[in-house]
């Protein structure tokens, strides 16, 4: 209500003077100013104008909107004038005193971050999110993250562990709001479990940490990209695998690292179906040292509880563990978000999610590659539709297909420019069949452009069968981050027995960038559970007596009721940053005793 | 606050038909609720809440009370105890109440929420009926 009885408020303030057209309140001056309601204006009326309003307005073509109070009236416009033309004809009418636009007006507590408008998570208003997919919306289905942040946006003094597959912590919008761990000996924010080194950069340019972070805490109002939940925060990296997921032991190791440095918040955005002990006792030990592990449901449309299917850590039954499910755009479940009415405590958002990204991701057309003997560029049916795909030999695609030739030596490479990155990774599908040992498929790189196999260096070498599914391949391309970095395949092969050889399909390269400033969207549990984090941070700032179970109940207490959680979690509640903020325990502990 | 509560109770003892004296104002229904003048002195306690809104300006709590167990907050008696300076609001409330069982719940509030928390647990009080009067012990 807070924001509502402010814009009402000015709105009010600005009646008692008659303003000139153009004059705009100073409250907002430094806000960049939205154009005035189109086809509006609001007229003052002389104290001894005798016509009715309704009468002005017909006169002029228009419609009397509505009267505000006794001399003010909004006029709607229907001549099809333009604004400055109306403003002149209103003026010129003798009942008329005043005349000026309707003046639309920004809440405070909105952030400037360019992209803002399509983070639907955190204010909803049916937009659509670039990139995301086609999605139905119920406005307002969200955090009410704009009348929290008219409470409180900084969250520095809550440090958040982000146990992930690392972040870029010099993107753009990120760099400003992690840990300092310099006095601890880590001045990069965090720690590599993955690598065992200090550097929690997300060496295989997988994003998914730098997403989530960016969730909680990216840096707010500094024009730039998004806004996290926390608009200064105080993000703790800590890299404890890659795209292929996590261990039992990094996760262990890097739950002591965050407790031992002072996180008081872990998200968890994973999660797996082995029941584990060691996993459950760090957990255990976070909880006896008051610290909240916000974690994921999963992203299976599975029952958590049905004995099935259970996913840990969700289903640990610690009550440190804040365990969420994915809610769209129209706060139903998302569809592959799993419940369970005893372990998923909450819902949160979490499909068409925009946030960082640590560096550029590049999909290659597989067209204008150099080529030699069999490879061809050609474009394939696969189970998922027609895709480009560079083949060897041409025939590849055919039914029945073709053999690659004997006594191969062919390569395809092609350039890309990599000058300034801090890591980049070439991510593809691979078919392959070729003679098992004798016949092989090749991957090389060269930092100085030209054939990679004849300047470069060897990566990888492939033989046999993948089958009829492809293996995804992610290669590092460190020592090509040049401008004329070639990347390339060889299908080398000897005079006896081909077989039929192999096709490339969706390369791209994936790169992380100081200075990035990229973004992507992601779906799933995994980025439900930072915007409970996120606001869990905002209100043990906000609460600095609070203890972990305080946190948690805001959260679960303070939440919406929403009816597609009802029943499929224990709360049926989404977690909502101003309820959080609002939410009060009750008091305990009251005694009474006659004196 | 304890040197506070005692001087309280000192003044209460002057406004005996007041239903009860607290820290802060009850509202006026509350005040001008005369209470039968054979009573005594209730001291109601409770933990402080750990919300910063109930501990500063606009924050609060409210000790409701009344005869029937269970009793609903609409229309009920209260003792508004708001923060008054200082790190926490005070927690500790003296009320005048007749000769009978009460049953007394406590609701915190903030300024970003007034109409409060959950109410407490309720805790029950039998004030005697009789109250002693004063006496001198006669000594050998």
């Amino acid at each position: 209500m807070t924001k509502v009885c402010t814009a009402v408020l000015l709105a009010l303030a600005l009646l008692v003077v008659p303003a000139r057209a153009g004059e705009r309140p100073a409250a907002i001056a430094n806000a960049p100013a939205p154009p005035p309601v189109p086809d509006e204006l609001l007229v003052r009326f002389k104290a001894e104008a005798t016509a009715a309003p309704a009468s002005v307005a017909q006169r002029l073509g228009d419609r009397l909107q509505r009267a505000l109070g006794a001399r003010y009236a909004v006029m709607k416009l229907e001549s099809g004038q333009t604004l400055a033309d109306a403003l002149a004809a209103y003026r010129a009418m003798p009942e008329v005193e005043a005349v000026q636009p309707n003046y639309r007006y920004r809440f405070l507590a909105v952030p400037n971050d360019p992209l803002y408008p399509q983070l639907w998570a955190l204010n909803n208003d049916g937009q659509p999110v670039e990139g995301g997919t086609l999605a139905a919306a119920i406005p307002g289905s969200d955090l009410d993250m704009e009348r929290g942040w008219d409470e409180i946006t900084d969250c520095t003094s809550v440090i958040v562990a982000v146990l992930d597959s690392g972040v870029n912590y010099l993107h753009q919008d990120i760099a400003g709001n992690l840990w300092d761990g310099s006095a601890a000996g880590f001045p990069l924010h965090g720690y590599d479990f993955l690598d065992d080194d200090n550097d929690p950069m997300p060496a295989d340019a997988f994003g998914h940490g730098t997403h989530v972070a960016a969730t909680i805490g990216a840096v707010g109002n500094n024009g730039i990209g998004v806004a996290g939940v926390c608009w200064r925060a105080q993000i703790m990296a800590l890299r404890i695998g890659d795209r292929r997921g996590a261990t039992t032991a990094r996760i262990v190791q890097a739950m002591q690292f965050a407790i031992e440095h002072g996180a008081r918040i872990i998200n968890l955005s994973l999660g797996g179906s082995e029941h584990d002990p060691a996993f459950e006792e760090e957990v255990e030990r976070a909880r006896r040292r008051g610290v909240l592990v916000v974690t994921a449901a999963g992203n299976e449309g599975a029952d958590n509880d049905d004995g099935a299917t259970p996913f840990y850590p969700c289903d640990f039954p610690q009550d440190n563990v804040v365990c969420t499910a994915a809610l769209d755009q129209s706060y139903n479940r998302a569809s592959f978000s799993n419940f369970g009415a005893v372990s998923v405590d909450v819902g949160a958002p979490g499909t068409n999610i925009l946030s960082a990204w640590p560096g550029r991701v590049r999909a290659d057309d597989l067209r204008g590659w150099v080529r030699t003997g069999g490879w061809t560029e050609t474009v394939c049916n696969f189970n998922l539709g027609r895709l480009p795909a560079l083949v060897n030999p041409a025939s590849w695609c055919a039914t029945p297909p073709g053999t690659y030739a004997a006594g191969a030596n062919d390569v395809a490479y092609k350039a890309f420019d990599l000058a300034g990155v801090r890591h980049a990774r070439a991510a593809f599908f691979r078919f392959l069949a070729t003679e098992p040992d004798v016949d092989f498929l090749g991957y090389a790189l060269s930092p100085v452009g030209g054939n990679p196999f004849a300047v470069g260096s060897l990566i990888a070498l492939h033989s046999g069968s993948t089958g009829t599914r492809p293996i995804e391949e992610s290669i590092d391309l460190h020592g090509c981050f040049t401008s004329t970095c070639t990347f390339g395949f060889r299908l080398q092969s000897n005079g006896a027995v081909a077989d039929r050889g192999v096709a490339i399909v969706g390369l791209r390269i994936d790169t992380v960038e100081p200075n990035a400033n990229a973004y992507a969207v992601l779906q799933g549990t995994s980025m439900a559970a930072p915007h409970v984090a996120g606001v869990a941070a905002l209100v043990w700032a906000y609460n600095p007596r609070y203890t972990s179970a305080d946190v948690r109940a805001a959260l679960i207490e303070g939440g919406e009721p929403v009816g597609a959680l009802a029943g499929i979690t224990a709360s049926g509640r989404a977690v909502n940053a101003f309820g959080a903020l609002q939410y009060i325990a009750p008091p305990a502990g009251v005694a009474a005793a006659v004196r | 606050m304890t040197c506070r509560v005692a001087a309280l109770v000192v003044i209460c003892t002057g406004l005996w038909t007041l239903a009860a004296c607290g820290y802060g104002e009850a509202d006026t229904a509350e005040q001008t609720a005369a209470e039968p003048t054979q009573g005594r002195f209730v001291e109601v306690s409770w933990n402080p809440n750990r919300e910063s809104g109930v501990n500063r300006a606009g924050g609060g709590y409210r000790v409701y009370h009344g005869t029937t167990p269970g009793f609903g907050l609409a229309g009920a008696k209260f003792v508004d105890v708001p923060y008054a300076g200082g790190e926490t609001t005070p927690t500790r409330v003296v009320l005048a109440l007749s000769p009978g069982t009460h049953y007394i719940k406590v609701v915190a509030y903030s300024a970003l929420n007034p109409a409060g928390s959950v109410p407490s647990a309720e805790v029950a009080v039998t004030v005697p009926a009789a109250p002693e009067a004063f006496a001198q012990v006669e000594h050998d």
